[in-house]
């Protein structure tokens, strides 16, 4: 150790502020250095002195100022704590209200959604019947509304059928409280009779007169004569119901040419016939694709439910034709032609001498044979459709190039991609709510805290002047 | 049964804990000590109302935090002697724009009568005073501020180096040198003992 360490430490020692062991070499060297006995006597002198410079005090004056000063930030209103744990409140509170906005309001349209499918989806079928009307007599009245104003279109429309004194329609078993109230029980009109709906109301009674001459017992005709310009429309039984059942669905898919394959597969395993195919590849590389067929009505939910799984629904419509009375028409049509073929055949049997008669007659069952063609290839075709339910599968991808069969793990980055898309869009649904939040609650705060401040000026004002 | 009066960490606590008595207290413990060094340290009765003041607003606006091994007294001194040394950086700055020549007070900081030339029973307390004033003043930053720490407020060493944000080596230098320097400068008079 030098002698100037030694040095530095006897003014350590002065202070009392050595270890042990400096303390140690400071003494012995102490007693063999008359100089540095000298510095020891010199610091003590020194602090001596040094203590001469007296303490001094704050005047009261200076004091007040003092703490006037200092206390101008005691305990301040806002501290940076407090401005913080107030903010972080309000986000959190704005924050966990958008989410609980977003998710009700989704919730929400979920459900109407939902509703208005089942009954867009009990409409399509044409099956009134489970849907809980708020009037349920009247939903008991009438079975099947489509299929009921179906029924009256075509009867005002069709004023030859009036003419042809051709129609046959047929009340249910039970009491019927129709719409007007009136009542009647196992309305029959059988044979020919001409009904004009229109609104509902039954007219040409004297039509039904000369069909019930024609074709009806005399007294069931008598027993309907007084109530017959009262009943409504009667149903034809549901039993006997002609549907044609058509559905509709676009779906966007990955692979169009895959989806295609696929489709081909379905309608052959359902023993389908495929009545339109085409595909085409647009300009931009992707691939569109319109696939219709027809299956057995029963089997037409099933289809659709595989259909489904092939791609992204984009849109889907179902539609139930109920094709019943038109198709009991025809065929009561078809009756009374074959029946006006025969009594002409009769007729012509027995008049063998009038020629002129004769050759009228024969034109007569010409026409009536015409008329039966027809009616025969119209009931025929009507049976077909509603035999077979018909489906249109409209798809398109959105590939640019021709892409390599989805592997196991493309399939998991796929997923990845649309739960990170749902995960965007929610975010950014949470950001707008929050930012309508934000926007809402500093229109209510502003006037508030623009008072606040003023207030709070004039009261700094007032008590300065106090002061 | 003497009731022991609660330690500075405890005061400050409770003063977080919105008790305003407790600011009073420390208030009352630490105005004249800090008052002192900074007069001492900055030279002058303004700067030291300042540093006393900013100190303590330091206090209220709750930046001192309460931790095991943080001494509030050698924090409130740090914060004291921070605004004692920007004080006299700002004055230094300011000074040596002007004319030491125009300026009076920058000619004659301190009125004192040559004490090698004055008989040593003449020396009263108040020349004494005045003596170890100007000696100080002549110390540089560092070991002024670790010299007037030490004789004046007692603080240890340690302490010191605390305040200083040093080694406990450098404070043992600063302070020796300090004590050296003043050797040289003070009359020998007050170097002796029994004075």
């Amino acid at each position: 150790m030098t002698h100037e360490e030694i040095k530095i430490l006897i003014s350590v020692y002065i202070d009392g502020e050595t270890t042990p062991s400096e303390k140690n070499i400071v003494e012995e060297h102490l007693k063999e250095c008359p100089a540095c006995q000298k510095d020891v006597q010199m610091y003590k002198a020194m602090s001596s002195s040094l203590s001469k410079w007296s303490d001094e005090t704050l005047s009261p004056d200076e004091e007040i100022k003092v703490q006037r000063r200092f206390e101008q930030r005691r305990a301040p209103m806002f501290t940076n704590r407090t401005i913080m744990a107030l903010g972080t409140t309000l986000a959190l509170t704005i924050i966990v209200g958008s989410v609980v906005q977003t998710y009700v309001k989704r919730g929400i349209q979920g459900r109407l959604k939902s509703a208005a499918d089942n009954i867009a989806e009990q409409y399509s079928i044409g099956n009134t019947n489970q849907l809980k009307a708020p009037n349920y007599e009247q939903s008991k009245i009438y079975p099947n509304q489509l299929a009921m104003n179906e029924h009256r279109s075509f009867w005002a429309s069709d004023n030859e059928a009036i003419n042809q004194k051709a129609a046959k329609v047929t009340a249910q078993d039970e009491p019927y409280n129709l719409q007007r109230g009136y009542t009647a029980d196992r309305a029959i009109f059988s044979g020919t009779a001409g009904l004009d709906f229109v609104g509902g109301n039954v007219i040409r009674k004297d039509v039904l007169r000369t069909a019930a001459i024609d074709g009806m017992e005399k007294k069931e005709v008598d027993s309907f004569n007084g109530t017959i310009s009262n009943i409504a429309p009667a149903m034809p039984s549901e039993i006997d119901r002609k549907i044609i059942k058509n559905a509709d669905i676009t779906l966007k898919v990955h692979d169009a040419q895959k989806a295609q394959t696929q489709l081909e597969s379905l309608v052959a395993k359902f023993n389908g016939i495929v009545t339109n195919f085409n595909i085409n590849q647009l300009d931009d590389g992707s691939r569109k694709g319109v696939l219709v067929f027809s299956v057995l009505p029963d089997d037409l939910d099933n289809v659709l439910r595989v259909i489904r799984t092939l791609g992204e629904v984009q849109s889907e419509n179902q539609l139930g034709s109920d094709v019943t009375n038109q198709f009991t028409y025809l065929q009561t049509r078809l009756g009374n032609y074959k029946a006006l073929r025969e009594r002409l055949k009769k007729v012509l049997a027995k008049n063998t001498n009038n020629v002129d008669n004769n050759l009228t007659l024969e034109g007569e069952i010409a026409s009536a044979e015409s008329n039966i063609n027809a009616l025969e290839s119209n009931i025929k075709q009507l049976d077909e459709q509603s035999y077979r339910a018909t489906v249109s599968v409209n798809f398109y991808d959105t590939n640019k190039t021709v892409v390599p069969e989805i592997g196991f793990k493309d399939k998991m980055f796929a997923n990845f991609n649309n739960k990170l898309k749902d995960t965007a869009q929610t975010c950014l649904e949470i950001g707008i709510n929050t930012f309508n939040g934000i926007v809402i609650i500093l229109s209510f705060l502003v006037p508030v805290i623009v008072w606040s401040l003023i207030f709070w000026g004039i009261y700094l004002i007032v008590r300065k002047f106090i002061k | 049964m003497e009731i022991q009066e609660p330690n500075d960490e405890e005061l400050v606590r409770r003063y977080y804990q919105a008790d305003g008595e407790a600011l009073a207290v420390i208030f009352k413990r630490y105005k004249d000590r800090l008052f002192n060094f900074a007069l001492r340290y900055a030279g002058n009765r303004a700067d030291a109302e300042d540093a006393v003041s900013h100190a303590f607003m330091m206090v209220c606006e709750k930046k001192y935090a309460v931790k095991p091994g943080a001494s509030f007294k050698t924090w409130l001194f740090t914060v004291a002697r921070n605004v004692c040394l920007t004080k006299i950086r700002s004055r230094g700055k300011f000074l040596s724009l002007r004319s030491p020549k125009n300026d009076p007070e920058h000619d004659q900081p301190i009125e004192v009568i040559d004490p090698k030339a004055m008989p040593r029973d003449q020396l009263n307390q108040k020349e004494i005073m005045a003596i170890v004033q100007k000696a100080i003043h002549k110390l540089p930053d560092e070991q002024k501020e670790a010299l007037l720490l030490r004789e004046y407020q007692g603080f240890t060493y340690e302490e010191i180096a605390q305040i200083l944000s040093c080694s406990l080596d450098k404070v043992r230098v600063l302070i020796y040198r300090a004590r050296n320097h003043l050797k040289d400068v003070l009359p020998p008079v007050l170097l002796e003992e029994g004075r």
